[in-house]
Parts: structure tokens; sequence; C-alpha cells
């Protein structure tokens, strides 16, 4: 008898094994899909795109009667994308808050699916997700909530898909590339760039795929302008835009910061030294570095990002991701049996480290947005404070911009800048370029005050305590750290309706009533 | 002749060879020893607990006539430390400066002595200390004066008798030293619920025996250790109460003290683990298996919950870390030195200076940046008489450092302060408030209750550049000392004109 109970129990614990690679996948899925919502259960909010987009999609507005254009603007550059949600608001009239909501959590979601799908073992994107939240800002960037997260995706199952399958590609491959960067460019736009993963599996002398790719990427390139109802337009702009991005500002300094310089990233060599280092002792057979077009793209990434920062963080650290998650699947192969309790456990203490890693509020990450204060015009104490009908936010400050205009998508008036200030006017841009490069100086400001109507407001943070240095205009502190002038207005019995700029600073006591 | 001179030469130093050992030892020792004392030689002051616990001693009074506290708080959670400081206070006579003196140096060389006698290669816990001082905080934390240094050491003895006793099981026996180790960190620190991490480290190292020895002393030294505050039971509840409040009460956790916060995990422990894996593989260590190792289990748990709560990595995951480096690294020196080879003394000697030199170094002000701190008291500046809080009054303030140097420098004050060490403890209305002035970033708004309770005994502190006084116009100020505002209800002297500047007037 104890004999029997003792087989049928060990026959018991071997038939569960065969339910351990189905669990590890519940386990990594759950995961994925608990991290988003634990971060959005923060109160967690982007703090630029992904604002604007949900906002337009609410206004239903096309972007000019939003921003003061220059003539460069010519058609929506994320035209496929500002579609999706407004089709998406349309069926379900949610708030531009609920809008951002998607965007973080489905890009999240689909960005670590697609990896985890194509992996043989996807705890090691678990792994790897808990290595890339410690030194860099890859987590942070793929809960941003933009478009340019599915091209983050498209890049690394092109990549994954290499690994997978091996050399020769057959022809047939050209089908599915296609249809993955029509959809990244549709929804995207920069079509241009996927010439550096087609640059990096030629320098990894992958030339049949590398060929395959860069015939992808044409026909994606045309598809997708097709699809925008504006092929050549669409083409053409997202080529100007990538020239003026770069080639209007005299200095780095007044360009948005992702497309400044960024250091070296030095902790990216030691992960690169590092895996090398596993590769030897743990004896895996992986493809030599100099032969894979992930590390050749983590190069050209890192070398480009030295010089404008998206190339490392959208294209360069993905790259590394696979590069560190192909070795790590490697590892778990040679270690772990798919059926075994220990990768089980293995699984689950991942999922665990993995969410404590992503979703732990470090430095206020997830909650600094918390504080933030907006205009809106629900606030009394911005009654006459915000523009009038067909009036002009004037403001030197993006996050100005993609606050406001969250807050009030159907507002009736414009912003001189929006998220991009190579779309401004040219007399606008050079306001704002000295603005940036004067270190804040009001004076720089003067073609804007003079050109200001009654209907416009000029607005800028600065601390309660030292209200703009623009005495032209009468101020409202109105909300903390945000200043609004307008041109002065005299009420009835001749006195101005506000504290006029100059006085402020004899009288603090009476601004903190 | 030359031949004998050489023989003798040579047998005079094979002669010598004997007291390496002896050498190396006492060259350890006194690297510990002094590390301390030069940081001391500095000026140094510990910024947080340190200076309560003595002040706390010195003053003689329990935490009820010193805060303002809630219902919750009925023991001294850390009695065993503050019942030593007193003592010690009360046989020597000594002032709050010096036991702050004596809490850093003690407690650290006790730590290091404490784990060094544990090792047969002393030398490799300097090692270790050298390297976990140039990528962590780990010096700081050791010389900040703490009885938690006290639970560090304990868990480090018993991390490092693991490691020596080998692979044969335990016996019972081992419950004699690891239960009075275990309660006299109780007794001392109070946070018994910790020490359930190091039984879940042995027991997923696969070291059942060890884990039971070790769950069982837990609970033994939990008892002695509480039983000896002489309120057991309400000791070990308290405890756990306190914690429950101290990461509950806060909506989001950057308005808790910042080592309660998230850490947001530590590369460099990734780093050096894998720096363990090669060294291992390429040296030919005999090392238990990581996997079978309690102290890389202890740096695993405390790295993932330290992503959520600081502490978890800093007091329990970074010790293992040294432990399991200083182990591997003594299997290293066992294998390259002979024991008694002067190329070991060497080594023991260059360990030494650089274990000196970078715990030692001021960069960036460590150590004497609090030398330029001015404190609120009368006996150094005089100035300020009228502006401390009068007999029986309440120093409210939402700045925590300026209640560790207020009560330091004046543990005989006879007021209150509104906030403590831990702003749980602070009652519901005065948690809110001060919740309110971290949310705001110290917007002057947020302090209005407060304001409207102040009554002419009490006052309002807050820090702010001489040209900011705060943006409260119901009170009167005063820039006490460099970098501080104080503030109370106005008050007209006989003169007619106000004794201080008005806020709005200073501009």
């Amino acid at each position: 008898m104890p004999n029997e109970t003792v087989s049928d129990d060990f026959i018991g614990v071997e038939l569960l094994h065969r339910y351990v690679p189905l669990v590890v996948w519940v386990v990594v899925i759950f995961s994925i899909v608990i991290i988003p919502l634990k971060i959005a259960g923060y109160g967690y909010l982007p703090q630029d795109d992904a604002l604007a987009d949900a906002a337009k999609a609410v206004s239903g507005k096309p972007w000019p009667e939003i921003l003061v254009l220059g003539p460069s603007y010519k058609m929506d550059h994320h035209f496929g994308w500002h579609w999706l949600l407004r089709e998406i608001y349309l069926a379900t009239r949610c708030d531009t808050d609920a809008l951002v909501m998607i965007e973080v959590s489905a890009m999240f979601i689909v960005c670590c699916c697609a990896a985890s799908a194509c992996l043989k073992r996807p705890e090691a994107w678990l792994a790897a997700m808990v290595i890339f939240s410690v030194w860099s800002g890859f987590l942070q960037r793929i809960l941003i909530g933009r478009p340019l997260i599915l091209t983050i995706a498209v890049l690394m199952v092109v990549l994954f898909a290499w690994q997978r399958r091996g050399p020769p590609p057959k022809w047939q491959a050209i089908l599915w590339m296609t249809l993955l960067i029509t959809l990244a460019a549709f929804l995207h736009g920069v079509w241009y760039l996927w010439a550096l993963p087609v640059a990096a599996f030629f320098l990894a002398r992958e030339f049949r795929w590398g060929f395959l790719l860069a015939a992808s990427s044409v026909l994606a390139a045309l598809l997708s302008a097709a699809l925008t109802g504006h092929p050549l337009e669409s083409i053409s702009q997202a080529a100007t835009l990538a020239f003026r991005v770069e080639g209007i500002h005299s200095t780095q300094s007044t360009l948005v910061h992702e497309m400044r310089p960024a250091n070296a990233d030095f902790i990216a060599v030691l992960l690169l030294g590092g895996l090398v280092v596993l590769r030897q002792l743990a004896k895996l057979e992986a493809r030599p570095l100099s032969r894979n077009p992930a590390f050749w793209l983590a190069v050209l990434g890192w070398i480009l990002g030295c010089q404008t920062w998206r190339f490392w963080e959208d294209w360069g650290l993905p790259a590394l991701a696979v590069l560190v998650v192909c070795d790590l699947q490697l590892f778990f192969e040679t270690r772990f049996a798919a059926d075994s309790f220990k990768r089980l456990g293995l699984v689950c203490g991942l999922a665990l480290t993995a969410y404590v890693a992503a979703t732990n509020d470090v430095n206020s990450r997830w909650t600094n947005v918390s504080t933030a204060q907006y205009l809106t015009p629900d606030n009394p104490d911005l009654d006459g404070w915000l523009p009038d009908r067909g009036g002009v936010i004037y403001s030197a400050d993006m996050t100005i911009f993609y606050q406001t205009f969250f807050k009030n998508p159907r507002a009736d008036w414009r912003y001189v800048l929006g998220f991009e200030p190579t779309y401004m006017t040219d007399g606008d841009f050079k306001v704002y370029a000295n603005f940036q490069t004067s270190d804040g100086d009001p004076k720089t400001l003067q073609p804007w005050m003079d050109k200001m109507r009654p209907e416009d407001r000029f607005v800028t943070r600065a601390p309660r305590s030292a209200p703009p240095d623009i005495p032209q205009l009468e101020w409202n502190y109105g909300v903390s750290g945000i200043w609004i002038g307008r041109l002065p207005r005299s009420d009835t019995n001749g006195a101005p309706a506000t504290i006029p700029a100059t006085a402020v600073r004899t009288n603090t006591a009476s601004l903190a009533q | 002749m030359a031949d004998e001179n050489e023989n003798s030469d040579s047998s005079g130093l094979e002669a010598l060879r004997r007291y390496v050992p002896l050498a190396v030892w006492a060259i350890v020792i006194l690297v510990i020893l002094a590390i301390p004392f030069k940081i001391i030689g500095y000026g140094y002051l510990p910024g947080d607990d340190a200076l309560r616990h003595a002040a706390k001693a010195v003053s003689g009074k329990p935490w009820s006539e010193i805060l303002v506290l809630n219902g919750t708080y009925k023991i001294d959670h850390e009695f065993g430390w503050n019942w030593l400081l007193e003592k010690m206070h009360r046989w020597t006579g000594c002032d709050a400066e010096k036991l702050v003196l004596f809490s850093v140096a003690g407690l650290f060389i006790l730590a290091g002595w404490s784990a060094m006698a544990c090792l047969k290669r002393p030398e490799a816990w300097l090692a270790s200390f050298v390297i976990l001082t140039l990528v962590s905080d780990l010096a700081q934390r050791f010389l900040l004066g703490r009885p938690f240094v006290l639970s560090i050491a304990a868990l480090a003895v018993i991390l490092l008798m693991w490691q020596r006793h080998g692979p044969s099981p335990p016996k019972w026996q081992n419950v004699f030293w690891m239960t009075p180790l275990i309660s006299l960190a109780v007794f001392f620190h109070g946070v018994w619920y910790l020490w359930a991490m190091p039984v879940a480290a042995f027991f997923l190292a696969q070291q059942f025996r060890w884990c039971f020895l070790l769950a069982a002393s837990w609970v033994a030294g939990t008892i002695l250790g509480s039983a000896l505050t002489g309120h057991p039971v309400e000791s070990i509840l308290q405890s756990v109460q306190l914690a429950l409040d101290a990461v509950g009460k806060h909506t989001t956790q950057n308005t808790m003290v910042s080592e309660l916060q998230p850490s947001g995990g530590d590369i460099f422990t990734i780093i050096l683990l894998g720096g363990l894996l090669v060294l291992r593989q390429m040296a030919g260590l005999a090392a238990p298996p990581l996997h079978r190792n309690p102290a890389f289990w202890l740096v695993a748990i405390g790295w993932v919950l330290g992503c959520e709560t600081w502490r978890f990595w800093g007091d329990w995951g970074t010790p293992a870390m040294v432990v399991l480096i200083a182990t591997d690294l003594q299997l290293l020196f066992e294998l390259r030195f002979p024991a008694d080879s002067f190329k070991r003394l060497a080594l023991a000697c260059v360990l030494a200076l650089a274990c000196f030199a970078t715990m030692t170094t001021d960069a960036n002000s460590r150590w004497s940046s609090t030398l330029t701190t001015q404190y609120l008291s009368v006996a150094e500046h005089p100035e300020l008489k009228g502006w401390m809080p009068d007999k029986g009054g309440i120093f409210y303030s939402a700045d925590m450092s300026l209640f560790y140097q207020t009560f330091f420098k004046n543990p005989d004050g006879d007021w209150r302060y509104a906030l403590g060490f831990e702003s749980t403890l602070m009652t519901d209305e005065n948690f809110e408030v001060y919740h309110k002035v971290l949310w705001n970033f110290g917007d002057a708004k947020a302090y209005k209750p407060w304001v409207d309770k102040m009554q002419p005994q009490d006052r309002l502190v807050i820090r702010g550049g001489r040209n900011a006084p705060p943006n409260i116009p119901q009170l009167e100020w005063n820039y006490g000392v460099s970098g501080i505002w104080l503030g109370r209800l106005p008050r007209t002297p006989a003169g007619g004109t106000l004794p201080a500047v008005p806020a709005a007037a200073v501009r």
C-alpha cells in the first residue's frame, strides 16, 4: 500500500509538470498586464505627446485650429495614431484622462506581449525588464503612451524573428515584415528611421535579411503614406520635418529634450561585457556578436545617441534588450528544463522582481504629476485669465501646451508653441529660440508682447514670490507655479483689475492671502 | 661566512613568519578602530536618530514629554538603546555630543570586530568594505550611530558562522548563541519581525536545519528581547503597528522619510554578483553555489523589497552582500596566500590603507557637512532669546531635521515637538498638516491649521533663505540662525513697536 501511494503521488507530480509551460505563460502575461495597471493606479500621467494626442482626439480639430503653425506644416505627421484615438473616442466617448490611460496601458502591453510571444522562454523578457528598469529609462519610455512604442515593438519582433529563424530567410518574410512596418509607419510616421535596422543587418553581414528588410521598409513607407490619403505630402513632410528638427536650431539647447545629445551610456558597455562573459562561462551557443544585427543596432544607436538621444532610446536600447533577452533565453534553456518546477520558481521570482522594480515609485517617477495644477476654466481664480475666444496662448514652455490642451481640448484658443518648435512660424520660433538661449530673459519676449491682443495670454512658470518682469502686462498667479499675463484692463473705477507686475514685489503679504 | 649569514637571515625571516597572522589581526583591528576616530576628528555628527537618542538620554524624559504623540506610541520602541545611553549619561555625566560620538564609534567598531572574528582571513572583510564603500553608501550607514547597526552585526555573525560551519548539519546547541544575539538586537533595535527575512533566506537556500534553528532562536530572542523592556506583549504588538502605520498612512511614498522610500534597484549589485560568479569560475573557488547560500538569498530578498522600501536593501541586503563578497574573497586569499606569508601581510597592509582611505575620505563633505550647521540654541545664539518656545510650548515644523538638531542642542528644553523622528506618530490633525506641507512643496498656505491653533508660547519653524521669509503674515518672524525662520504670534512691547521684522517688510 505505501508503495502504491508513493507511486501515485509521484505520477501526480509528473502529470503536473506538463502544465509548467502553460503556467509560466500565464504568469508572464499576468505580470505584463498588471504593471501598467498598478502604475495607472498611482495616478500616473505621461508628461508630453500622449496628453496632446488624447486631447486632439477629443477636440476633433485639425492642428491648424489648435496651434499657430508655420508654412512647414502640411499635414498631421501622426495621422494614423490620431485617427485611431479619435475612433476610440467616438466609440467610447471617454475623456482625455481615460484616453491617455488606454494609450499608456495598451502600448506597454502590446510591446511586451509582442516581444514575449517571439520567445520560447518568455521569462527572459521579465529578466531583461528587471535589468533595464534599474539602469535605463527604457521602462519609462515604453510607458509613455506614444506611438513610438509600436515602432519599438515591431523592431523587436523583426530582431527576434531573425534570431529564431536564422539565415537564410525565405522571400515570404517580406510579407509579414511589410505588414508590421506599415502599421508602425502609419501610426508613428518616421518611416525613414528604418534605415537603421537595415544598416544593422548589412553590418552583421546578414545580406539577405538586409535586402528583405530594406524592401519591406520601402514598401511599408509607400503603403503607410498611401493610407494617410496624401502619400506624397506625407512622405515629403516627414523628411522635411526630420531636416528642420535638427537644422533650424543654431544650438542644441533649444531642441526638445529627446532630440538633444546624451552622454554615452557607460552601463550599456558594461552590460555588453557581461554578456560576453556569460556566453563564455555558461558556454552558450549564441551567434557571435559581430554577426548579430541586434548588436550592430545597439552600437549604431549608442553612437548616434551621443548626438541625438532618441537614436539610443528608441533604437539602440530596444536592440540591446533583444540581445540580452536572447542570451538569457539560451542560458535558461541550458539550465532549466521547460517543464521543471525550478523553472516555475524562477519565473515566479522574476515576475515578482519585475513587478516591484517596474512599479516602485522611486523619485516619485509615477506620482510626480499628482501635485500638478492645471489651467482650467472651472477654477474661479482664473475667471477672465484664460484666453478669450480666438485668443492665443503665448508661452515658451512646452509643458504649458501639453497640460493646458489636455485639460481644455475643446477650448476656443490656439497655442503659439505646441509639441514641436519647428512647426512655429519663423517669427515665433525666433522669439522662442532667443528666450531659450538667453536663459529665459524676459526682454527676448518683446516681439510677442508687441503683438499680443486683449484676447491673448502669456503664460509662464515661476514661483509665487517671483512674478515675471514684464511690466507691460498685468499678472495673476493662476495656479501653483504658473503666472498668467494679459494686456492691462481698467475696471469701471479705472483701477487695474489685478496686481501689476512691478508692484507685487513690494507687497508680498497680499499674495499670501 | 656568507652562507652562514644567508642561512641566519633566512631562518630569521622564517621565524618572523609565525607572527604574520598576529600582525594581520593587529592591522585589521587597528584600522577598524582608527576609521571612526578619524571621521569623528572631522567634526562629524550624524544627521538623524543618533542625535535624538543622545538628547533623550540627557533629558531623562519619556517620548510623551518630548513629542506631541498620537495614541499608538505607548512604549519606547528602541527601549534598550535609550536605556543604555541613559545609564551611560548617568554614570559618566557626558553630554549629548559625547553620547553621539560614542554611538557612532562604538557601534561601528562592534560591528566590524564581531564580523571579522568569524573569519579566518579578516582582511577579506576590509576588501569587501572597500568594494562596497565605492559603490554604495555603506560607510555612511555603518557610521550613523543607530542601533540598527547592532542588528546588522548580529546578522553578519550568523551568516558568517553558517559559512564557517560548512556543509555538515548544525547542532541544536547553536540556538544558545543565536538566541542571545537576536534578543540583544531586538532589545536594542526593536524590529523583531524583520528577522523573518534571514529565516526566509535560509529556507530558500534549502538550509532547512539552519532555518529551523534560526526560526527557533528568532522566536526565543524576540520573547526574551521584548521581555527585557518590561512590556513584552505591548512591545511586540506596538512594533508591528508602527511598521504598518509608517508605510500605510501615506498616500504616496514621497512623503515618507527618505529611508522608507523606494530605492529603484541597485545596478551595482547585479554587476558585483556577476563579478563574483566570474571570480568563482576563474579562480576555481570551492564556494557553495549561490543558490544554496543564504547570504545570496538575503541579498536577493533585500534587493527586491528594497525597490519598494529602501531600508530592506540598506539594512539587510547590503550587509548580506558584504558577507557574500567577504567569504568569496576569503576563499581566494586562502588559495593564493599562505596564512603566514609576507605577501599576505603586504596585502593586509594595502587593504587596510585602502579601507581607511575610502571610508575616511571627506568626498562631497560627507563627514564635515555638519560643521556649518547652525542650531537653534540660546546658549550658542543669545539673540534667540524670546524666540524659542516658552515653557509648555509646541515647536511646530514640517522638517524632521529641525527636531533632531534642536532637541540635540536643547535636551532640557521645556517644550514639545509636533513632528519628531517619525511622522506617523503625530496626532492625526498634525499629520494632515505635515502631509499637506510636503504635498504642496512647502507652500505657506498648508501651514494654516497650525498657525490657527498656535498659542503665544508656541513657535513655527521653517527653513528658508534670508531674503525669503515665510509668506505667513499672521506671525512675526525672526531669521533665527542661518537658513531658519522662527515665527510666533505677534507681541506688542510697551513701546508699541514690533520687536521683530514682520514677514511682509523684510523685502
